[in-house]
């Protein structure tokens, strides 16, 4: 800790006074007994609402839409395979009866297929009394960079992917969550039980690109260390837009040498010493590249494959942001 | 259930000065901190038996105090507000000030957004780390260090505040 995060955190525990008084539990369990049936009638209301719809449209279904008018009925196309809907160089394979949606704060619904991360932060959402079959697609550079893998995450080799699978709870289902950081994908499985969450997994098939997929040339390279400790204030962020830099840069990925091998994927939590570089290509294009040095030494850039990284990266990283914080 | 309504209200006893304070330091006001940790505490009993399983009760009573708060300030806050009686008269901001400190840092805090109010809270007076503070505010420990940075630099620009956090600095170095 600094002095100022010890003397702010004196300053915060001297100003906040002693309450006047304190919370009565009768008081609380009073009111959390008027929410639950606020509701319970929220929901009986809603379950009225869609039963008088599905009456009146079948009522008027059978009635021939009540104008005389000869229901056209729509011919029943042929089972379809399943839908396959791609993310980020992984494909899930959608059971038919399932639709995916954009996320929702709390478990997703049930039969759907929730992509993306979310974008805003989410009150408190109250599990459905039966845990949902369903799963989520997210990117890794968010919310799990910081931490990396689970605590029991095992290691698989997923289709020639490194890949790690953590089995755990959240809320009233039980969660199968595969990682897959080359591509920069996460995907949660949830169901009341292990087993059907780790079968919801067979549905992933991935898709590696044979390189790191940079552009041919760039407008612009921004760089974003996340090295320095807690609180520092630092910038260490910054825009290249030289062309002088941007090619320095550009040419210190394209001969970053490959790493296809699984088995030499980093296991290890992101250390401070990494660096992300969002390459904004002349062709439209735009693709984050995660530098990590120290704790491996590898650079992945959501492709399906890793490169080493070297020492005239970080040197070039360290000239170029000279507030980047990376070790010598 | 008696033994639930009975290890509940242990639970509130043991915890209500230190929610109550932190709800004051996230609102400013007494009748909302009031108010934010009975909401906060009535969705915990609804969920009581599911979260004593888990041995979470901590964290998600911390976290359901959070999240209330920043679900209030964007609804920019509809609700009631309990009050032994209706006030008649214009009431000070907080009567149960007791120093220009106090105030200073009410003030200092009131004029932080909410997310960047929310992890001086939970980092300087909760105590937590960084990564307890992301899952308190459901979001990711880049977003809190950047919360933090914004608001550890907007404090120390703050006359009143700013001004306590130089003079120690100052103190600090001779």
């Amino acid at each position: 800790m600094t002095d100022i995060d010890e003397r702010l955190s004196a300053l915060l525990h001297s100003a906040a006074p002693e309450p006047p008084a304190s919370v009565a539990p009768a008081t609380v369990m009073d009111r959390g007994r008027r929410r639950r049936a606020k509701r319970r009638i929220s929901a009986f209301a809603a379950a009225t609402t869609v039963l008088l719809g599905l009456g009146l449209g079948l009522g008027l279904s059978l009635s021939g839409g009540g104008n005389g008018a000869q229901r056209i009925t729509p011919a029943q196309p042929p089972p379809a395979r399943p839908q396959q809907i791609a993310f980020q160089g992984v494909t899930f394979a959608l059971p038919s009866s399932w639709h995916f949606t954009r996320p929702v704060c709390g478990l997703p619904q049930n039969h759907t297929l929730a992509i993306g991360t979310w974008t805003s932060l989410c009150s408190y959402v109250p599990p459905p009394k039966v845990p949902p079959v369903a799963v989520r697609l997210v990117g890794l550079y968010g919310p799990r960079s910081a931490g990396g893998t689970g605590n029991n995450a095992a290691p698989i080799d997923w289709h020639g992917q490194p890949a790690w699978i953590t089995t755990g709870t959240d809320q009233n289902s039980r969660t199968a969550t595969l990682d897959l950081p080359w591509l920069n994908v996460m995907v949660v499985a949830y169901a009341p039980d292990a087993a059907t969450a780790r079968a919801l997994l067979d549905r992933v098939e991935v898709h590696p690109q044979r390189d790191l997929a940079l552009p041919p040339d760039a407008t612009s390279v921004f760089v974003q260390s996340f090295a320095g400790h807690d609180g520092d204030g630092q910038n260490r962020s910054i825009t290249l837009t030289r062309r002088a830099d941007v090619h320095t840069l550009l040419a210190d990925l394209r001969v970053l040498p490959l790493i296809t091998d699984p088995a030499k994927a980093c296991a290890t939590p992101f250390s401070p010493d990494t660096v992300a570089l969002t390459v904004h290509g002349t062709d439209g294009t735009e693709r984050t590249y995660l530098a990590r040095f120290g704790d491996c030494d590898q650079l992945t850039g959501g492709t399906g494959v890793a490169a080493a990284t070297t020492a005239t990266l970080r040197a070039d990283i360290r000239r170029l942001l000279p507030n980047s914080g990376l070790a010598p | 259930m008696s033994t639930e309504s009975d290890a509940f209200g242990d639970f509130v006893a043991a915890h209500s000065r230190s929610l109550l304070r932190t709800g004051w330091l996230l609102t400013g006001d007494w009748a909302l901190a009031q108010d934010l940790v009975q909401t906060a505490l009535a969705k915990v009993w609804t969920r009581w038996s599911r979260i004593t399983r888990t041995d979470a009760a901590d964290a998600y009573t911390r976290r359901a105090l959070l999240t209330t708060y920043l679900s209030w300030r964007r609804r920019r806050w509809h609700g009631e507000i309990p009050a032994a009686s209706p006030p008649d008269h214009q009431v000070p901001a907080d009567p149960y000030a007791a120093s220009d400190l106090r105030d200073t840092v009410r003030v200092a805090l009131s004029r932080l957004p909410q997310r960047q109010r929310a992890v001086v809270v939970l980092r300087y007076f909760c105590d937590l780390t960084e990564p307890q503070t992301a899952a308190a505010m459901g979001c990711s420990v880049g977003t809190v260090k950047s919360h933090h940075a914004r608001a550890l630099t907007a404090l120390r620009a703050a006359d009143s505040l700013g001004g306590l956090l130089h003079e120690e600095d100052h103190r600090d170095r001779h």
